[in-house]
């Protein structure tokens, strides 16, 4: 089914459109919200699967289809996100505690405006195409779906040591993007 | 170095390439299905939700069939009678019996014996009442009109509904002259619901007879059985003259085109009352005596008073003016 037709069974029929969608993207969704959510409990993966397929219903509008960016993207996006609010209300950390990153979350730092971070993302995803494998996959499982360094390890099949290793690369590749742009302020 | 939470928030969105990887590492655990339920409780609590809610195809056939039952159900409250072939017809059903002119049914039905054949040609009549018009191939030699007339020596009938039957206490046969044959009109009153009944109808030994003689002659020795299913609409409708006859009230008037059915109130006794019914008064001014009989309602209990016309045709029952009623002439 085209995301075209999905989204018009969703606003016509929500009882069958929501099933349609939870058979195609449930899986998928679910393990997101899993991911972020999995040890606080099966009650917030659940509340954070259905706050993703309401917002199918309620936020579609939101969704606009351009080119690498189908509605698939979209959804797991809200899913993440989804889970990541749910995460915030209900932990201090929306992310997974690895003990060697206990000081690196303590920074003190802030995104100005939606035109920086645009501008972030877009160098952020340069960087991570730049990458390659494994290491972009490293990248998308650590802070896409908030995996620990040894879920990634064993998800992957390379050593923990090898995943931190991959992050550690690409954090101090990234950086260097950044102060080449002059974009500085958001390191040690 | 950049620090995590920049990273984390930076990528809060990913792309189909992205998508790709994700499920890659899809885990196969099945998701709560009461899931669903919950984001369909969450839609429906929205005000453009329950907008939204689309009735399903099933749910659509389902409110169309008990709207049209609920459609008949009011036509059968309203009528009482006939809901069932209102919805047949509805349906594209044709009715048991063929209507033909002037209010009758068809019922087509014949016996022979010998070289006599007997015919149940049509019918005419109410939920309670029929006139039924058997035609022969016996020819019609009645010479003295006044006296003479054609009789027979056994008859039986019987009318059932299903596990239910009755045996009419009204029947009266006439037998007549139909273009040198003989016919007879057999007439039946007083039944509970003769107008949805399997009627069996017997009679045997025909001869002719001549009251100022008492001589009788066998015309045939024969019997005839006939069978069949009457299914036809009351052909009633009612009026609510609320007049008073003496103490008792009038609240109905039912007419068919072969009687007239009328529910009289007695206050005093707090209880309905029979009455003598005498006649009906046409547009034209014609006068229907009436012959009264007795009367049942949609649950078989005697309520009010029947009375079948005494007219060799059915009565146009749009075109009744009046009916008089122990004496008194009430408009309707």
């Amino acid at each position: 089914m085209s995301d075209e037709k999905l989204l018009k069974l969703v606003k016509h029929n929500p009882d069958k459109g929501i099933s349609e969608a939870m058979k195609i993207y449930g899986k998928a969704v679910n393990t997101i919200c899993r991911s972020i959510l999995g040890d606080l409990g099966e009650e917030f993966v659940e509340e954070a699967v259905s706050d993703t397929f309401f917002k199918l219903w309620k936020n579609n509008k939101q969704f606009v289809e351009c080119e690498g960016h189908s509605l698939k993207s979209w959804l797991y996006s809200v899913a993440r996100n989804s889970a990541t609010d749910i995460r915030r209300k209900n932990a201090k950390h929306i992310l997974s505690l690895d003990d060697e990153n206990q000081d690196e979350l303590m920074a003190d730092i802030s995104i100005e405006s939606e035109v920086q971070k645009k501008e972030l993302k877009a160098i952020l995803q340069k960087v991570i195409e730049e990458l390659g494998e494994p290491d972009s996959k490293v990248f998308l499982l650590k802070y896409f779906l908030c995996m620990k360094n040894r879920e990634i390890a064993a998800k992957l099949g390379i050593s923990e040591k090898k995943a931190e290793n991959i992050l550690y690369r690409g954090k101090v590749k990234l950086k260097e993007k950044l102060t080449e742009r002059g974009i500085t302020g958001y390191g040690e | 170095m950049v620090n995590d939470e920049l990273l984390y928030e930076l990528m809060d969105e990913i792309s189909d390439k992205d998508c790709l990887i994700i499920e890659n590492v899809i885990e196969e655990v099945a998701h709560n299905k009461n899931i669903k339920k919950t984001v369909m409780r969450r839609i429906y609590a929205e005000p453009e939700g329950r907008k939204r809610k689309v009735v399903s195809i099933k749910k659509k056939f389902v409110l169309a069939v008990a709207s049209v039952f609920m459609v008949f159900g009011v036509m059968a409250c309203a009528r009482k009678y006939d809901w069932d072939i209102e919805f047949a017809q509805t349906l594209g059903f044709p009715n048991a019996m063929e209507e033909l002119k002037g209010g009758y049914v068809k019922i087509g039905v014949t016996d022979k014996q010998g070289d006599i054949e007997i015919t149940a040609v049509q019918a005419l009549g109410d939920k309670h009442n029929q006139w039924i018009q058997f035609d022969s191939n016996i020819p019609w030699e009645i010479e003295d009109e006044d006296n003479e007339f054609y009789r027979y020596g056994k008859y039986d009938i019987s009318i059932s509904y299903g596990w239910e039957s009755d045996f009419p206490h009204n029947c009266n046969f006439y037998s007549y002259d139909n273009n040198g044959y003989l016919s007879i009109m057999m007439y039946i009153g007083d039944s509970m619901k003769i107008n949805r009944a399997r009627v069996k109808i017997m009679f045997g030994d025909i001869y002719k007879y001549n009251k100022n003689s008492g001589e009788k002659s066998v015309v045939s020795d024969g019997t005839w059985e006939l069978e069949w299913s009457n299914y036809y609409a009351a052909n009633t409708v009612k009026k609510s003259p609320l007049a008073e006859v003496g103490d008792v009230v009038i609240s109905k008037v039912e007419l068919s085109p072969v009687s007239v059915h009328i529910n009289g109130y007695c206050k005093e006794r707090n209880a309905y009352r029979r009455i003598k019914i005498d006649n009906i008064i046409m547009e034209d001014g014609t006068i229907v005596l009436c012959n009264g009989v007795g009367s049942y309602n949609s649950n078989g209990i005697k309520v009010g008073t029947d009375a079948i016309f005494d007219t060799a045709t059915g009565v146009d029952i749009k075109k009744v003016k009046s009916i008089t009623i122990n004496g008194i002439v009430i408009d309707i």
